[in-house]
């Protein structure tokens, strides 16, 4: 798909733009001469070349914030706010930026940002990338105390506007997270990070949560080591059936690593009927497999009705 | 068989080599083809120019000389033009820089060279050019400012200031205007 950021990097306006970044040394705390009027040149230009030189300016916001801070303030933020007839093509941009950008800048823009979840003229991929972005900032803010001016309470409120799609990214994101993790340090870091953002932000409206939601919860699953038992706690409530011919989401779990399965079966098995919910008969490829492994660590569970409803909904051919 | 390395006999062999000796054109099918009695192909192939059309032409002439053969090219004949830019970028420039004297600006002949990647041998080139450049009449230079500016995005570290700016300016009053954008020609 093109879009605006597509078009200025194949158009003279947006060449022009990226020779004047090339040409920002690491002294240029703000730009200065004939680099200051070309920049001035470029951003004040009427029409569609003018749009096409902010838009690839707007790219790398994050890099002209730190380098010339009062020319960026001044002459490119005021069109990421929604009143102006750019802010949509600035936004979309935006998504190919390689960084957030600081805590000041994020601080500058946050405004429109929240409103940018939501709004009808925002793409879903834009939506997914800046939620992935939400996720990022209240991470590093529990983490590292960054400092990032973004409340818990907005962040949520801008997932719920945004929807399911925004809400899988902060999935993926919290996921990757622990999966980076070393196993010795799971557990520290879902209950002083990752737990205490999860509860933070996720929406608790019935219709967010979906089975691409639920496919992310369990990667979350699949990656807290040690921490299973407390996030399961907190987790298994968001959890939805799986689509009827889906089920990538059991067979995730029939896979997951046996820390998990010792850690704590009876919540694996909360979690197993959580997703298979009223599956017909024979129906879930992999469950067959996940039930085999929770009787091997915990051959009481085989006596529960859940484990025999389950075992009727397992697929025989694996 | 014996292509592959196969014994394939004394007699096999002995009969090969007379095939071989009455018919000296013959050779084995390609390989893929082997076993196929019928082989039929289709997808498409490159019309490539050839820039050794050009080989004996004077620098001097060589604009005239590449318009007048694309003038009588056939349509599925090859651009010698874009073949000489990508074979000998500074060829392509003595020749362009011999017409520019003469007056001459051929729009399409610059493009080719300004989207060639092929890097120069000639240390001048480079300077060459972004002079040339500078030297375009400003009522036609819109027309080549798309390549120019690619050209020029390409040349950042390398440019003299002296050169970059100048043309720098030179390509944004010619496309920091209201007309329509190059894009969608420059992706054709």
């Amino acid at each position: 798909m093109r879009d605006a950021f597509n078009d200025a990097i194949n158009a003279p306006a947006g060449r022009l733009a990226e020779i004047l970044l090339r040409k920002v040394t690491k002294e240029d705390t703000e730009l200065s001469g004939g680099l200051r009027a070309r920049f001035d040149k470029l951003v004040d230009a009427p029409g569609r070349p003018g749009l096409l030189a902010r838009v690839r300016l707007a790219a790398d916001v994050p890099f002209l914030f730190v380098r010339a801070p009062n020319w960026t303030k001044d002459k490119l933020l005021p069109h990421f706010n929604w009143a102006s007839p750019d802010a949509a093509d600035l936004w979309s941009a935006r998504k190919y930026s390689n960084a957030i950008g600081t805590p000041e800048l994020f601080g500058l823009i946050k405004t429109p940002f929240l409103e940018l979840f939501g709004r009808p003229d925002v793409q879903p991929e834009d939506m997914r990338v800046f939620g992935d972005w939400i996720a990022a900032i209240l991470i590093v803010n529990q983490a590292e105390d960054a400092g990032y001016p973004l409340k818990p309470t907005e962040a949520r409120a801008a997932l719920r506007r945004a929807g399911p799609t925004a809400l899988s990214s902060v999935g993926h994101r919290l996921a990757v997270d622990m999966e980076s993790v070393r196993p010795a340090d799971k557990a520290t870091r879902w209950r002083k990070v990752i737990g205490p953002v999860f509860e933070a932000i996720w929406p608790l409206d019935v219709e967010l949560q979906t089975s691409a939601t639920t496919f992310k919860l369990v990667q979350i699953f699949c990656a807290t080591g040690d921490a299973f038992p407390q996030a399961a706690r907190v987790i298994i409530p968001f959890i939805r059936t799986d689509e009827p011919h889906g089920h990538g989401t059991v067979y995730s779990i029939a896979e997951a690593p046996a820390e998990l399965y010792k850690a704590s079966p009876a919540k694996m098995l909360d979690l197993l009927a959580a997703i298979v919910g009223d599956a017909p008969p024979g129906s879930i490829y992999s469950l067959g497999k996940a039930l085999s492994r929770l009787r091997a660590v915990e051959p009481k569970l085989a006596d529960e009705r859940k484990f025999q409803k389950l075992l009727i909904c397992a697929s025989q051919h694996g | 068989m014996a292509r592959d390395g196969f014994d394939i006999g004394k007699a096999g062999q002995k009969l090969l080599v007379g095939i071989k000796t009455r018919h000296p054109q013959w050779e084995p099918r390609p390989a893929e083809q082997v076993g196929f009695h019928v082989w039929h192909e289709s997808g498409p192939r490159a019309v490539a120019g050839d820039a050794d059309k050009l080989k004996h032409v004077a620098d001097g002439q060589l604009v005239a000389e590449a318009k007048a053969i694309a003038a009588k090219a056939d349509f599925l004949d090859g651009d010698n033009w874009q073949a000489l830019c990508l074979a000998n970028p500074d060829r392509a420039l003595r020749g362009l820089d011999a017409a520019a004297e003469a007056g001459d600006w051929p729009v399409e002949f610059w493009e080719q060279l300004l989207w060639s990647r092929t890097a120069y041998s000639d240390p001048d080139t480079e300077t060459r050019i972004a002079q040339l450049l500078l030297r375009w009449p400003t009522e036609t230079f819109s027309n080549v400012s798309a390549a120019a500016s690619s050209w020029l995005n390409e040349r950042v570290k390398t440019l003299p200031d002296d050169l970059l700016w100048p043309l720098w300016d030179k390509v944004a009053d010619a496309s920091l205007t209201e007309a329509p954008e190059n894009a969608e020609a420059e992706d054709a």
